[in-house]
């Protein structure tokens, strides 16, 4: 137990300080990408498989250290079978499309400057749109509102080179430069009787500070 | 080239295997070393009428394939292009060749504002045979050695430029033909030893855009042209006298003074050579395609005559008509060898042929695979028979007559217009048709060896009602209907209807929504309203959810649309006869109602 402890005090203390960077509040900017994992269970049977790329890119302003607020706009894309209920089959082309597009409050353990590890959580409100093309036979298309939960891990970039780090800085303004790891769920529901359309997504990606 | 690339291939295949291999995975390795040797042999037998160091180019390549083909060739080898289009912004920087295999069915044109051709710092380098249409400039020529640009059309196009030569101390510009286009040739700095010559100058705006210093003799120009010149041996003509330029046929009349009037080397024939594309030791001899191709019946179903549009290439020495009951475009000349056929003179612009196969086999039944539903629709799959070169397909709704359908050498078809949620049977019947393909080229005698025109991309079929049905296939029924997404998500479109029916998926609502899908989108006015109603149907469907008591009215408000919309699958006038009726008894009903609830008091005032 004391060495986990000492592993995490290691881990969140300040063991680096890449120049004059610690300027909050800003801005911080993410690209990040992963898989989607509709909760519905039948998914599968119908797109082959139960999860379906995404990739999402947000914009946060960062209040305090430890405090962002921010907007974050995700799209994925599955191709499947739809079903002919006369019939009962699962036949004919269908493109579904999510684009969630997320209103969230973070919360960072953001401790010292030069932390190598950040853990964060939050979540917010999601306005989840979609849109069903059918081939040969056009389109729907909707939104619904939901709320989502994301939890995850940020681990700092710069140590890895500080020169470039400090090279970004200077160049871009860019404080800190991240490699995120990280577990959302989203809750929404559409359609009567309500049907959900949320999931879960696993993302990895890249998230600077400025 | 290639087989010696292929051979250098094998051999770095071999050291590899020797040096790593140590007997492990050995049949794996020489099998593929076997398949690439097979390979290359297929490819050498494919490309059998090129030379060792030529290499083909097929208009399916992009530019990049084929500016890596200039790269990997050997100094001094041929690039020879397929008939075909092309869009391409070549840098040619080293001395290859380029050849197309007839003028004017090679057709190269730019990809933007780049020349066709960009020639930079080589030293020698043939271009010949080749068409070059609309773009800004076909050969843009800087700080190279040695270029020859010969037997080649340019139609660049007017405000267009074909040639532009920068410092280039020996270029020859020969036997070419220049057609409609701004500048010919422009020169920054053209050396003494320039040769332009036998060139045919048409329908320009500007010759030369500076001043030429070279030899330039021989050619001749169209009298339109301005800034012509006479000096030199170059005619001067009221009329050039092509084939028919308008459709890129720069072959010459008889007539035409352009003809045996050269300079150098003879015409394949042998006579003093002419002048513009088709003239010298280097021109094609393949006739231009013939056009105008006809067949009917000659007294009998075995009879027909062929006639076709007359070539006035004054080389042509014959026609020669090939037919078969199988497709014949896309042959290759030894199989042509195999087709029935028929030469005639080159007075001639028609034949009797006759006696055509008129048996025809009878075709087994086919076997229908499969019959999938979808929107107003229905997918019908088979496999194909033998001894059957069309189809055609039975459609029964129940209850009503069976219609049937024809369709050609195929194996799906989809039928169209049909009624959702209705049962059809599908049946299916192969037909053998008596059919005969027919293909006319010209020919051109020189000294006894015989060149034939190239096979056009459509062979001229011809038909008569002589017709041997198979039997029928399995039947199939199938119910058309509409594919629904999993989820079955509401759609933000037909809002007053969903809201008046209650839920997203009924079916009167999706009848509307195929309605929209299938006829309003399909045109501009349709397009305008769904957008309208997009913009303002989702304010009137919160109102009508709102008051439960309004959505039995907006349903009977609705239901002759629904019913016209269904209308729309059998015919358009019943929609339009249904709509129409609709709005007459409504105007009735309404003016009865009126009078009803308002007439009294307006008389009583």
């Amino acid at each position: 137990m004391l060495r986990i402890l000492s592993i995490v005090l290691l881990l969140f203390s300040s063991t680096l300080h890449a120049g004059n960077i610690s300027k909050p509040p800003g801005f911080t900017y993410e690209m990040i990408a992963g898989i989607y994992q509709p909760d519905d269970e039948n998914w599968a049977s119908y797109y082959g498989s139960q999860k379906m790329p995404e990739a999402a890119y947000s914009l946060a302003y960062r209040v305090f250290s430890v405090i962002d607020f921010g907007m974050s706009i995700g799209y994925g894309k599955d191709k499947g079978k739809g079903r002919l209920p006369i019939s009962g089959l699962k036949d004919g082309d269908v493109t579904y499309e999510i684009m969630p597009v997320d209103f969230y409050l973070l919360l960072r353990g953001r401790f010292a400057a030069g932390q190598w590890v950040v853990p964060y959580a939050g979540g917010g409100y999601t306005r989840f749109f979609y849109r069903q093309s059918i081939d040969n036979q056009g389109y729907s298309k909707g939104s619904v509102n939901g709320l989502h939960v994301r939890a995850g891990l940020q681990f700092l970039l710069d140590p890895l080179d500080k020169q470039a780090a400090r090279e970004i800085y200077k160049n871009y303004g860019v404080i800190n430069s991240y490699f995120i790891v990280e577990a959302k769920k989203t809750k929404a529901e559409a359609g009567s009787p309500a049907l959900d359309i949320g999931g879960t997504s696993f993302r990895t990606g890249i998230m600077v500070e400025y | 080239m290639k087989h010696n690339g292929t051979r250098s291939k094998l051999t770095n295949l071999k050291a590899t295997i020797d040096k790593s291999c140590n007997g492990k995975h050995t049949l794996g390795i020489w099998l593929i070393v076997l398949f690439l040797f097979y390979s290359s042999f297929a490819n050498a037998l494919e490309q059998s009428d090129l030379a060792d160091d030529e290499i083909l180019v097929t208009s399916g390549e992009s530019n990049d394939e084929i500016q890596q083909k200039i790269k990997s060739a050997n100094e001094g080898d041929t690039l020879v292009f397929d008939v075909g289009n092309y869009t391409l912004n070549l840098n040619l920087s080293k001395n290859v060749n380029l050849r197309g295999i007839e003028t004017a069915n090679v057709i190269l044109k730019s990809d933007g504002e780049k020349p066709i051709i960009q020639v930079n710092d080589f030293f020698s380098s043939t271009i010949r045979n080749f068409t070059f249409i609309d773009t800004a400039v076909a050969f843009n020529i800087i700080n190279a050695g040695s270029l020859v640009i010969k037997n080649n059309i340019f139609r660049v196009g007017s405000d267009n430029t074909a040639i532009n030569i920068g410092e280039f101390p020996n270029v020859s510009i020969v036997n070419n033909t220049f057609y409609n286009s701004g500048t010919a040739i422009s020169v920054d700095l053209l050396q003494p030893s320039q040769v332009i010559k036998n060139n045919i100058f048409s329908n320009f705006d500007r010759l030369f855009l500076n001043v030429l210093t070279g030899d330039v003799a021989f050619n001749c120009f169209d009298k339109s042209v301005p800034n012509y010149s006479d000096a030199g041996n170059n005619k001067v003509l009221d009329d050039i006298a092509f084939v028919d330029a308008d459709k890129n046929d720069f072959h010459l009349l008889e007539s035409s003074e352009c003809v045996n009037n050269g300079e150098g080397s003879l015409d394949v024939d042998g006579s003093q050579t002419d002048m513009g594309a088709y003239g010298g030791a280097d021109a094609d001899q393949i006739p231009f395609p013939i056009s105008g191709v006809n067949i009917v019946e000659n007294g009998g179903d075995s009879n027909v005559k062929v006639s076709w549009q007359q070539n006035n290439d004054y080389r042509i020495s014959g026609y020669k008509v090939y037919y078969d009951k199988e497709t014949i475009k896309g042959l290759n000349i030894s199989s042509l060898k195999n087709l029935n056929s028929t030469e005639v003179a080159a007075d001639v612009t028609s034949v009797d042929i006759n006696d055509l196969d008129t048996n025809l086999t009878t075709p087994e039944a086919p076997i229908l695979k499969s019959v999938k539903p979808r929107n107003a629709k229905l997918q019908v799959s088979w496999d194909k028979v033998s001894n059957a070169n069309s189809y055609v397909i039975y459609y029964q709704l129940e209850g009503e007559s069976e219609k049937s359908i024809n369709v050609n050498d195929t194996d799906y078809y989809e039928l169209t217009n049909l009624i959702n949620g209705k049962t059809y049977t599908v049946s299916l019947q192969a037909v053998n048709e008596f059919r005969y393909n027919f293909q006319v080229v010209g020919l051109i005698d020189n000294d006894g060896e015989i060149t034939e025109g190239l096979l056009i991309n459509d062979d001229t079929e011809y038909r008569n009602n002589l017709k041997q049905p198979g039997s029928i296939s399995n039947a199939i029924t199938a119910i058309p209907e509409a594919v629904v997404p999993y989820p079955a998500l509401p759609n933000e479109g037909c809002f007053i209807a969903t809201a008046a029916f209650g839920y997203y998926s009924h079916h009167q609502v999706q009848v509307l929504r195929d309605f929209r899908d299938n006829y309003l989108l399909k045109s501009t006015v349709g397009r305008d309203f769904v957008d309208w109603y997009y913009t303002y149907g989702p304010y009137a469907a919160a109102f009508i959810s709102e008051h439960d008591y309004l959505k039995p009215v907006v349903r009977v408000l609705l239901y002759p649309l629904i019913l016209a919309s269904q209308a729309l699958a059998y015919h358009v006038a019943l929609f339009w006869g249904l709509i129409l009726s609709y709005l007459f008894f409504s105007f009735i009903l309404l003016k009865r109602f009126g009078r009803l609830m308002f007439g009294q008091c307006i008389k009583g005032s």
